[in-house]
This record gives structure tokens, C-alpha cells and sequence, in this order.
């Protein structure tokens, strides 16, 4: 049937899909695989990313999908990466974690005003209850510790309970919330924040190092200034 | 004064008069009517629409006939960007009625839509095979749509190395 049919049409039907479903569907011939990579771009681009979680190890498979697809890589300074993690889409409860790059602290702002350090800022919740929050330092450069430290949290998703609660989960990358943007640096994409992921997974050790490296050039051009 | 009526000649060599509402539903045959303003009346070919395809057509759009003109949307990003569904329900039992029919036809009519540009009618039948996709598992999509599954082992190796295999996998 799909072969009746022009591309533009195919694509105007799979991009509204929900990604579970566009999943499915990339999974059935290679013409629908090739469409669906056009889709799953452009719902990177405008929705994040979301996908099936089928155990606890799992999701980190995804994040890297996620890390591929580049909502961190498309941060700002001052942007915040949302991801959930739900029992079922419809649900309200879910664990989340925020990070914010680029996040100013007075205290900090006051004492370090020669520095003017990004901060990443990691909001950790269990059940959308504040379970951790903490403010990692990254200077100028960050380092990869600083990196692992904010994306080690992560790892609270690795609780056994998940599985055995059940079975199936939703990671949701949110992609960004633009409200909390620095006007300064709208229109400099900071490449810095393709997380320290590489503890785990040595396929993003090079892309990590990429990032970092992008990350000094521009350190190296530009003077932050604080809000 | 513009007749009340428009002949067209479809692919099959049929003619078929519709009302000047209807033709005016299709911005294809609503341009045609504008360029050939003061030109005799002929019937307006339509070589890539059957006859039995442009009666359902014709019967969709005098189901719809009130309805108000589909508006243009403007995506607007939200702040928060996240994902929502858009909605697929379809809701009027007509239509429900109306898509439930072979997928041979549907296809035509989805073709004939795009191809008259009826916008509304062409999203009803995206929507339709779009709820046709839900839940379905790879094989069950392939047998739903008649599609070959020319998937090499080493296509599938890489899809299960990049998302994961699935107990669907086939």
C-alpha cells in the first residue's frame, strides 16, 4: 500500500505517530525505516525525544539515542534538559531530572565574579517529589569529573524497583525550557553539554571530548557575563 | 452568472456533474474555475481521479458541506516544547462509517484528496491509516499494509543494536 503512495504523504502520516508507534513502524521495511529517520530528526529537532523503556538498564541505551538526536548538544546556557521517566505517558507521577547549564548562584556570583563559571545545576525528583539538588561547578573548562558528578545522578534511575514494579517505563527527554534562556548568549549554542556520559558508555568518551573541546574555543572567545 | 453546476471528465472517461460547492472544496478544481473565467464550459478533466473514487469524494464533501474552511495553523513552538499528541480521533460517526472500507479504496481516495487538495478529507484519511499503524507490532504492519519485509539481517542487527530488540522483533 505504502508503495502507492508519495513520500510526502507517507512522512505527513507518520509525523504526527507517537514515537512508540513511529518505532514499530521503522521496524517494518526499509522504505518506512528511511521515512521514519526523516521523522524521528524532526522530532528530535521540535519535541525531544521520547521512547519504550523495557528495563532498567535500558534506558540509558536510549538517553544515548537521545544524546545522538542532540537536545543537549542544542542547549543554551541558562536552558534546562527535562527527563522523565513514567510508568505510562498518561500518568502525573514521575521520577525527573532537570539539568540547567549555565545556572547562576549569588553567593557564587558575588564570590567568583572573576571567574564566572557555568554551573550546572541538577534537580533530581523521585514521584515529582525534590529528592536531590545540587549545583555542580564547571569553570572554565568543566572537567570531565564535574561532568560525571551531574550526570552520575542519573544513575537513580538503575534502581532494581523499576523492573520489578513495572516492567515497562517511559524515558521522555523534554527537550528544553526556553524561559529560563540568558539573553546574552541566545544566539551562542555553548557546545559544552553533551554530558560526561562516557563512564558508561564508551561510544560518547569522543563525542563527550568533541563537546569539551568546542567548549574551551568558545570559553576561549567569549567573556560570559553574569545576569 | 456561474452555473450551479460543473461538469468534470474522469480518468475513466466518465462525466460527472457536481455542484459549483463541492468543486469548490477542491482548491484543484476551485483554480481551475478561476483561470478559466469567461471561457466556454467544459467539462474540467480530472485524469488522475476514477469515477467510482470521485462519488465517495463527492459524498464526503456533502456530508461536510457547512463545515467552516479549514484554517491554516501556524505551528507555534511552546515554551516548554514537550511532546504532545496530536489528537487522532475521529470523531463523526459518518466519517467513522466512511473510512471503514478496503484499504485499496482508502488509498485511492487519500490519492484523489491529496490530488484535489480537499484538505479536510485528506487529513481524515491520514489520520485513518496513521490509527490503522497504533499498537500494531512490525509484522502486524506488514500484513496490515501488504508490505514486504526487505529488512536485511544486517539492517536489523543495527536497529536492535540502536534501540534494542523488542520480543516483537521479527
Amino acid at each position: 500500500m505504502f508503495a502507492r503512495l508519495p513520500e510526502e504523504i507517507i512522512l505527513h502520516i507518520l509525523r504526527d505517530l507517537h514515537p512508540l508507534t513511529l518505532l514499530n513502524v521503522s521496524r517494518a521495511s526499509r522504505l518506512l525505516r528511511r521515512l521514519t529517520d526523516d521523522v524521528w530528526r524532526y522530532k528530535y529537532k521540535e519535541m525531544g525525544f521520547l521512547c519504550d523503556v523495557k528495563s532498567p538498564m535500558e534506558w540509558k541505551k536510549y538517553f544515548f539515542q537521545a544524546c545522538r538526536a542532540d537536545p543537549l548538544g542544542s542547549l543554551c546556557r541558562g536552558e534546562t534538559l527535562v527527563i522523565e521517566l513514567r510508568h505510562e505517558l498518561t500518568t502525573t507521577s514521575y521520577d525527573s531530572i532537570e539539568i540547567t547549564f549555565g545556572h547562576m548562584v549569588d553567593s557564587l556570583q558575588k564570590e567568583n565574579t572573576s571567574q564566572k563559571g557555568l554551573l550546572i545545576h541538577v534537580v533530581y525528583r523521585r514521584e515529582n517529589q525534590l529528592k536531590e539538588e545540587f549545583i555542580t561547578d564547571a569553570k572554565t573548562p568543566p572537567t570531565i569529573s564535574a561532568w560525571k558528578k551531574a550526570i552520575g545522578q542519573l544513575d537513580h534511575f538503575e534502581d532494581p524497583s523499576v523492573e520489578t514494579n513495572c516492567g515497562r517505563r517511559v524515558l521522555h527527554v523534554v527537550s528544553v525550557d526556553m524561559t529560563k534562556k540568558s539573553t546574552e548568549v541566545r544566539d551562542r549554542k555553548l557546545m559544552t553539554n553533551t554530558v560526561a556520559y562516557a563512564q558508561q558508555c564508551p561510544m560518547l568518551e569522543s563525542r563527550c571530548n568533541y563537546y569539551l573541546e568546542k567548549y574551551k574555543e568558545h570559553m576561549s572567545r567569549t567573556t560570559i557575563t553574569t545576569e | 452568472m456561474a452555473s450551479e453546476s460543473i461538469s468534470v471528465t474522469t480518468s475513466d472517461d466518465q462525466t460527472i456533474q457536481l455542484s459549483r460547492k463541492h468543486a469548490q472544496m477542491s482548491q484543484t478544481i476551485n483554480s481551475m474555475l478561476e483561470d478559466s473565467v469567461g471561457a466556454d464550459q467544459e467539462a474540467i478533466p480530472l485524469p488522475n481521479v476514477s469515477s467510482e473514487v470521485l462519488k465517495k469524494v463527492i459524498d464526503w464533501c456533502t456530508h461536510h458541506e457547512n463545515d467552516p474552511a479549514p484554517v491554516e495553523k501556524v505551528k507555534k513552538l511552546n515554551k516548554k516544547r514537550e511532546y504532545k499528541a496530536k489528537n487522532s480521533t475521529i470523531s463523526d460517526e459518518w466519517d467513522k462509517n466512511f473510512v471503514n472500507a478496503e484499504l485499496r479504496v482508502i488509498v485511492d481516495i487519500l490519492l484523489a484528496a491529496n490530488y484535489l487538495d480537499v484538505k479536510g478529507l485528506f487529513e481524515l484519511m491520514c489520520k485513518h491509516i496513521a490509527n490503522e499503524l497504533k499498537g500494531k507490532t512490525p509484522d502486524q504492519i506488514r500484513e496490515r499494509f501488504g508490505i514486504q519485509d526487505d529488512l536485511t539481517e544486517e539492517d536489523k542487527a543495527a536497529m536492535r543494536k540502536a534501540w534494542g530488540a523488542t520480543k516483537n522483533d521479527s
